[in-house]
């Protein structure tokens, strides 16, 4: 199991990725993340959210609120032109780190 | 059914007497649960054990509290530094810039009418510029979603700051200097004003109101 303050650092790529393919609320942001990392990556409401509303401040996420067919309103998150950039230095910086950490920790795949 | 915003708001009132956390960001995390814990139904897991999960989900309320409106707290930092604090200080460099070069360029800038004790020094050339630094800082200010107040604020910001001056340097020489304190005549310190506060807002307001209107008709067009 990942430890949360490493989790936390991961969440800001997480999260744009999972956007990169359409809008999505807060839950299914969660789940998405859940699914793709095979559990390994799952963030609390204490996680998720205040980093959710962080990126919207900064501009990389726009939310609005939609009525679903149940009837329910979910606030959908979808990534801003700004957020798009971001991703994309933001995967070659993990990527750096990675290969960094790989050489000093002899860390390897599983 | 369960009341999943009394559960929202009730993990708030634990952790803090006042939560002081929007109504909108309870119903959105409320949103969260109910999901979470309509898709464990889904899954078969008993409702006791589904709201145990739950509330695993929700984590630390106290945390989540403190990370809600401290996000909360850094954008209305964000937002006053991008829609007042930059272009308000873009707008005064601004119109600093245009004085220095119309003095750079021997621009003819004071206007005295003759024979009067208390002269009117008016730079012209200097309050014919500033409705473009207006629009400008009215512009930077719109861009970035500012409103009302805030757009006038940054337009008349050069302004502001003279008069702000004109009132630090009265103050200081009536502290400090009464023997030339008492030769200052309020006439000349109200033609001064009126030379470098008063006429230099006035234009710049004219560039806020002509740059706001541009706007509105832009937008109209696009419509």
């Amino acid at each position: 199991m990942i430890r949360t303050e490493l989790k936390r650092g991961t969440a800001e790529l997480a999260i744009l990725s999972v956007l990169e393919q359409g809008p999505l609320h807060g839950y299914q942001i969660g789940r998405q993340i859940e699914e793709r990392s095979g559990g390994a990556l799952r963030y609390t409401l204490a996680a998720l959210y205040p980093l959710l509303y962080r990126m919207e401040h900064r501009g990389w996420l726009k939310a609005e609120w939609e009525t679903g067919v149940n009837g329910k309103r979910r606030r959908c998150y979808q990534l801003t032109a700004k957020g798009k950039k971001m991703l994309a230095p933001m995967r070659a910086e993990w990527a750096d780190l990675f290969r960094a950490l790989r050489r000093v920790a002899k860390v390897t795949h599983a | 059914m369960h009341d999943w915003r009394r559960y929202v708001r009730q993990g708030f009132t634990e952790s803090a007497q006042r939560h002081g956390v929007d109504e909108q960001v309870v119903e959105e995390l409320a949103g969260h649960l109910d999901d979470y814990f309509t898709a464990l139904r889904l899954h078969g897991v008993p409702e006791a054990e589904a709201m145990r999960q739950v509330a695993i989900r929700a984590g630390d309320w106290e945390e989540l509290r403190r990370g809600v409106l401290k996000a909360g707290r850094e954008e209305s930092m964000n937002d006053r530094v991008r829609q007042l604090w930059i272009p308000a200080l873009v707008t005064l460099t601004l119109a600093n810039v245009v004085l220095a070069l119309l003095l750079r360029a021997h621009v003819p800038l004071a206007f005295v009418p003759a024979g009067s004790y208390a002269s009117l020094c008016l730079y012209v050339p200097w309050i014919l510029m500033l409705p473009l630094v207006g629009a400008t800082g009215s512009f930077l200010a719109r861009r970035d979603a500012a409103e009302g107040w805030k757009v006038y604020f940054v337009g008349l910001f050069p302004a502001v700051v003279l008069g702000g001056l004109f009132l630090l340097v009265l103050g200081f020489v009536s502290i400090f200097d009464r023997n030339t304190a008492r030769h200052i005549a309020l006439s000349g310190v109200l033609l001064g004003v009126t030379g470098w506060v008063v006429l230099p807002a006035i234009a710049l307001l004219i560039g806020v109101a002509v740059e706001g209107l541009f706007r509105r008709s832009a937008s109209v067009t696009r419509a």
